[in-house]
């Protein structure tokens, strides 16, 4: 794994095999296209690993529409094996009502 | 046999040869004295140079070879530096709190309470930053110190954007030193905060993201009202169509993913309009550092420690 590159692993629940399969299986297949840091699939599994299910699955609905459109232009751009990434971790997006 | 006493007497001629000039050749190396002066003066490069933990063990060294030298103290107070400078934060309070406990009368004391508190910042523990300024406005007797501590903690309030509490750490500032802590302006600007910062309402951004998309749209995130909009429009026109024709396991499975899309366009537009804020509070705040922040650094140059810190919040 490179420097710097957070893997996130939910390991319980429904939630986590399908992520896994996605990142496992069909993110490979189809390339990692998500133009997000952390990308979706692993934004996803941090919601849910953090949050449960309900909220989980609202953030990652939230998350996927926001994926690469204005976040480009409000958020940082970061390198991951130098390719620009736009900074958005969870904790930007739960920081007004969770608390680590 | 006289062959074999003669070669006898010629090995052990040469081993006692060879066992007479060992120490002589072992002895032949330079030796070296190193004196305070130059293992001070050799840690100091090495901070100077920015090998702050290669500097750490020098002073370590210095500290453990001159413990009663005049300049230990500073040693220690530098070893804390180092792990500063190195962003190395539970080391570096560590080192300052043992530096405070082994010279409680010594003349960093205070600096490595200010030092501890720009540590805890940094490492994000604005709560402990303050509680270690708060203790040495407890213990210290000079006016000075204790001004320049209620000023920091009123920067530390103003990072994570509690102004009121600022402004009281402002205003127990002495009248004397009130002046040079701009105390008067930094309190008006603080008053009008809440006109100077553009914001955006969480509850209306909620409120308007009933209507997919129009939260988004409140906050200036023009791409994603359009994303919100015909992501939930075309799922619950999806949803009806499967409902309409009676594919109710269908219509069920869009319905639950519409659901959180709907739920996540809501929350992703009351988290935008908190986000808008934020960014404009950081910017605000960054402006009034760069208009009136007092550098610290300059009222202790005569006392050879900077006390001047940068944090982010």
């Amino acid at each position: 794994m490179p420097q710097g590159v957070i893997k996130y692993e939910a390991d319980t629940g429904p939630m986590a095999y399908a992520l896994k399969f996605f990142s496992k299986t069909i993110s490979r297949a189809d390339g990692h296209r998500c133009p997000m840091y952390p990308s979706c699939s692993a934004y996803s599994a941090e919601a849910f690993e953090k949050h449960g299910f309900v909220k989980g699955w609202i953030l990652t609905s939230d998350r996927l529409l926001r994926c690469g459109r204005d976040e480009k232009r409000l958020s940082e751009t970061i390198f991951i094996n130098y390719q620009p990434h736009v900074y958005d971790p969870l904790s930007r997006n739960d920081f007004w009502w969770s608390h680590p | 046999m006289s062959a074999f006493i003669k070669h006898a007497a010629a090995a052990l001629a040469s081993l006692m040869l060879l066992l007479f000039n060992l120490p002589a050749a072992a002895s032949a190396g330079q030796v070296v004295q190193v004196d305070a002066r130059e293992q001070f003066g050799y840690a100091e490069s090495l901070y100077a140079g920015g090998d702050y933990l290669l500097a750490a063990g020098e002073y370590k060294r210095f500290e453990y070879l001159f413990p009663d030298h005049d300049s230990a103290e500073t040693a220690a107070f530098k070893v804390g530096m180092c792990y500063l400078k190195a962003g190395r934060y539970p080391d570096a309070i560590a080192s300052f709190k043992d530096c405070m406990r082994r010279y409680p009368e010594g003349r960093h004391y205070h600096a490595s309470h200010f030092k501890i508190s720009g540590a805890y910042v940094a490492s994000g523990q604005t709560g402990a930053a303050i509680a270690t300024l708060q203790n040495l406005v407890v213990v210290a007797e000079d006016v000075d110190v204790r001004d320049e501590a209620r000023y920091r903690m009123g920067w530390i309030y103003i990072g994570m954007a509690q102004w009121e509490k600022a402004q009281e750490a402002f205003a127990h500032i002495s009248a004397e030193n009130s002046g040079a802590y701009r105390c008067r302006e930094l309190s008006a600007r603080l008053a009008e905060e809440e006109k100077e910062i553009p914001r955006k309402s969480p509850k209306l951004a909620g409120s308007l993201a009933l209507l997919p998309g129009g939260g988004y749209l409140y906050c200036g995130r023009y791409q994603d009202a359009l994303a919100a909009f015909f992501v939930n429009g075309g799922l619950i026109w999806a949803a009806y169509e499967a409902f309409d024709n009676e594919l109710y396991a269908l219509g069920s499975v869009i319905t639950f993913v519409e659901i959180g899309f709907y739920a996540g366009s809501i929350y992703g537009s009351v988290a935008s309009a908190h986000k808008y804020n934020r960014r404009n509070e950081r910017r605000w705040i960054e402006r009034l550092r760069q208009q009136l922040k007092v550098k610290l650094a300059a009222r202790y140059e005569n006392r050879g420690v900077e006390l001047s810190f940068n944090y982010t919040f």
